[in-house]
């Protein structure tokens, strides 16, 4: 905090109330947690803006956060100040890799082919017409992510001056964006940097007190253009090759960020790359995009227009008078239509046999005859060979059977046919568990999560491997991602994959795992 | 009171974990095995304060094990819940079950809440058990050294006769 505003700081009073109420709205909202010691740092952020709002009470500013005219745009000022030091270049390497080896070698590869034929053209002025590449680093915070996807254009791209190459890197809090412009780092956020990167793209400076700080260098800075943008707004840019959207969307709620989705659907071209982070999810767009699923790194790509038929979701400036209600309400029926359609024109006749191969198989597995289940799932599977399914039950017995390698080769088979089959990578998740790999655990469950958001076991055993990590604040985040979404169905409802227990017996197994993970932290 | 530890005993994945997160979330230690063999295995090792086990399972299933449990001595002494899903001939195996010496059933759907009250009545027996268990080796601990008092002075009497006719033949 700068030394000014001490004396400032040291007039706002704090009541205890207030301090509880703050905390429980931005957990609520966002699922940060804050155990006893980051009191502190949260009470240094909540004084910091309630000083440059020219505020001078915490009561004022409480009614100021949670009323909805700026309630959004007021978290993510708090919550830069909280989590600005979680940001550091390279984050999320495998999608870096992906980036560099696949992602950008593809588009220069179809622009070049493209400008060959353009220059064809005879009278045409080549200097103007230099190949373009637009990427759009979407909530940049203080600038490591755009700096660093500048870095990974310049690994690719030997010709760079041949090349019309803009990143633009937008967010919504200013003090974020002055860092950023200003591109000087503290030594934690250049650590991932490997050395070659670091050498030619970096200066060290000593500052003294604070240790080594890194001046991003000027090659890769004019690369960037920083601008203030807030994701909530109407105008939103548009005509990209790649957006960037990683680790914003804890800072919204669910209907937000859903209009955020589809403005990014429209704001990328045709064939287009979008890469999110884990706590974002495409939000009933999935047929919008395809996922690739590329070594460790997950992103995905804009399906042409026209190429797929899909539903229309109202994102147009005159839908603006449209409530969220109304907007979830038409992609909702849309959704429902479009998966009626797709079932009706799936049924035919061979269809109906292995229905009633799979009832049987699924009797015979809850009466715990598994040698028989799986004999019946075999003929399922030979019967047709399109179905998931099948496979599925059958790396579900396998489980059961404690024999891992099977299941996880049914698995491998369900997700040949889907890769979209949310459950598969829910049960490689508890396989990974049982073995006690909890890093692929994870990565498992996180993938179920992000094909289908409203998977609520998924972040139920997502917890669980958090807490058996001793990652306390991370399985209470997940324990309340899945209270959420438990909450939204009926509490006797039986769950499914739930074992026989209903919601309401997840959501308090949740809440007392909350409560016992605070005790001991 | 140290941190009780429970067992459960499932082959079935979703059943365990959700078991576990309730468990856990109560405040227990959680041990997990999946079929009877492992089952016996751990409640050996473990020592746990409860099990909850399944009924059919492979390998071994719940009865089988919970009627080895009940003979051994390292185990006896360990309250039982057997926990299923309806189906055909429950009752016929829940008597079963009962009759090997399990202390508890219940049947889904299941109830978290009756789920944690039947553990604890099952805590309260197991403490029951603790305590007269130790009462048992108290007690055992008294009469070895009664006993073996009762021993000493017969000892001590016979010496004395013994010196008294040695004083008696001096005369």
């Amino acid at each position: 905090m700068p030394h000014a505003n001490k004396a400032a700081a040291g007039k706002i009073a704090f009541p205890e109330e207030l301090k509880t109420r703050l905390k429980s709205f931005i957990t609520e909202r966002c699922g940060l947690y804050f155990r006893d010691h980051d009191m502190r740092g949260l009470e240094d952020a909540l004084v910091e803006r309630i000083i440059s709002l020219g505020m001078d009470s915490a009561v004022t500013y409480y009614s100021y956060i949670t009323n909805p005219d700026h309630r959004e745009d007021e978290l993510r000022e708090l919550l830069n100040k909280l989590t600005i030091t979680h940001t550091y270049f390279f984050r999320n390497e495998p999608q870096f890799k992906a980036l560099r080896e696949k992602i950008l070698p593809e588009i220069v590869e179809r622009k070049t082919h493209s400008q060959t034929r353009c220059v064809n053209i005879p009278g045409l002025d080549q200097a103007s017409e230099k190949p373009s590449i637009r990427i759009w680093s979407a909530g940049c915070s203080t600038g490591e992510e755009p700096y660093s996807i500048a870095m990974t254009v310049l690994d690719v791209i030997s010709d760079i001056d041949n090349w019309d190459v803009q990143i633009i890197a937008t967010d919504a809090s200013t003090e974020a964006i002055d860092r950023a412009r200003h591109g000087i780092y503290g030594k934690t956020s250049v650590k991932p940097v490997d050395r070659k990167h670091a050498e030619r793209y970096f200066t060290v400076k000593d500052s003294g007190e604070n240790g080594e700080r890194y001046a991003i260098n000027s090659e890769v800075k004019k690369m960037v253009t920083f601008g203030f943008h807030n994701l909530m707004a109407d105008d939103f840019p548009g005509g990209f090759d790649i957006i960037f959207f990683r680790n914003v969307a804890i800072y919204f709620d669910l209907e937000t960020t859903i209009k955020i989705m589809a403005k990014m659907y429209s704001g990328l071209k045709d064939s287009g790359y979008l890469l999110i982070g884990y706590s974002e999810s495409l939000y009933f767009m999935q047929d919008k995009f395809k996922m690739i699923d590329w070594e460790e790194a997950i992103y995905y790509r804009k399906t042409a227009t026209g190429e797929e038929k899909h539903f229309e979701i109202p994102i147009s400036p005159s839908d603006k008078s449209r409530t969220v209600d109304e907007v979830l309400e038409n992609i909702s029926r849309a959704e429902r239509a479009a998966t009626l359609e797709a079932e009706a024109s799936k049924t035919k006749p061979p269809q109906k046999n292995i229905e009633e191969l799979l009832v049987r198989a699924t009797k015979l597995y809850h009466m715990k005859d598994y040698t028989k289940a799986i004999s019946v799932l075999k003929e399922a599977i030979s019967a047709n060979r399109d179905s998931v399914d099948p496979y599925y039950l059958e790396a579900q017995v396998y489980v059961n059977m404690s024999k891992f390698r099977e299941a996880r080769d049914s698995l491998a088979k369900a997700l040949a046919k889907d890769r979209m089959f949310a459950p598969a990578y829910y049960l490689l998740g508890c396989i990974s568990m049982e073995e006690s790999l909890f890093d692929s655990a994870k990565e498992s469950l996180k993938k179920a999560i992000y094909i289908n958001k409203d998977f609520p076991l998924a972040h139920f055993y997502l917890a669980h491997t958090y807490r058996s990590e001793g990652k306390a604040s991370d399985a209470i985040r997940e324990y309340r991602n899945a209270i959420k979404l438990l909450s939204e169905a009926k509490s006797d409802d039986i769950l499914a994959y739930g074992g026989g227990f209903d919601t309401a017996a997840f959501i308090g197994a949740c809440r007392d795992n909350i409560e016992r993970l605070k005790m001991e932290n | 009171m140290s941190i009780r530890k429970i067992l459960v005993v499932d082959d079935s994945q979703t059943q365990k974990n959700i078991y576990r997160e309730i468990l856990t979330g109560a405040g227990y230690k959680v041990d997990i095995a999946n079929n009877g063999v492992e089952g016996l295995e751990a409640a050996r090792t473990i020592q746990p304060d409860v099990i909850i086990t399944d009924i059919s399972m492979p390998l071994m299933d719940g009865i089988e094990m919970v009627k080895i449990l009940k003979k051994d001595e390292r185990t006896k002494y360990i309250p039982i819940i057997c926990a299923s899903a309806t189906f055909q001939d429950i009752g016929t195996k829940m008597k079963a079950l009962l009759d090997a010496g399990a202390e508890e059933y219940f049947y889904m759907p299941q109830d978290r809440l009756e789920l944690l009250a039947k553990v604890s009545v099952m805590l309260r027996i197991r403490t029951i058990y603790n305590d007269l268990l130790e009462k048992n080796r108290q007690l055992k601990q008294f009469n070895d050294a009664s006993v073996g008092r009762e021993l000493k002075m017969i000892e001590l009497k016979d010496k004395i006769t013994e010196l008294e006719k040695k004083l008696a033949s001096r005369k």
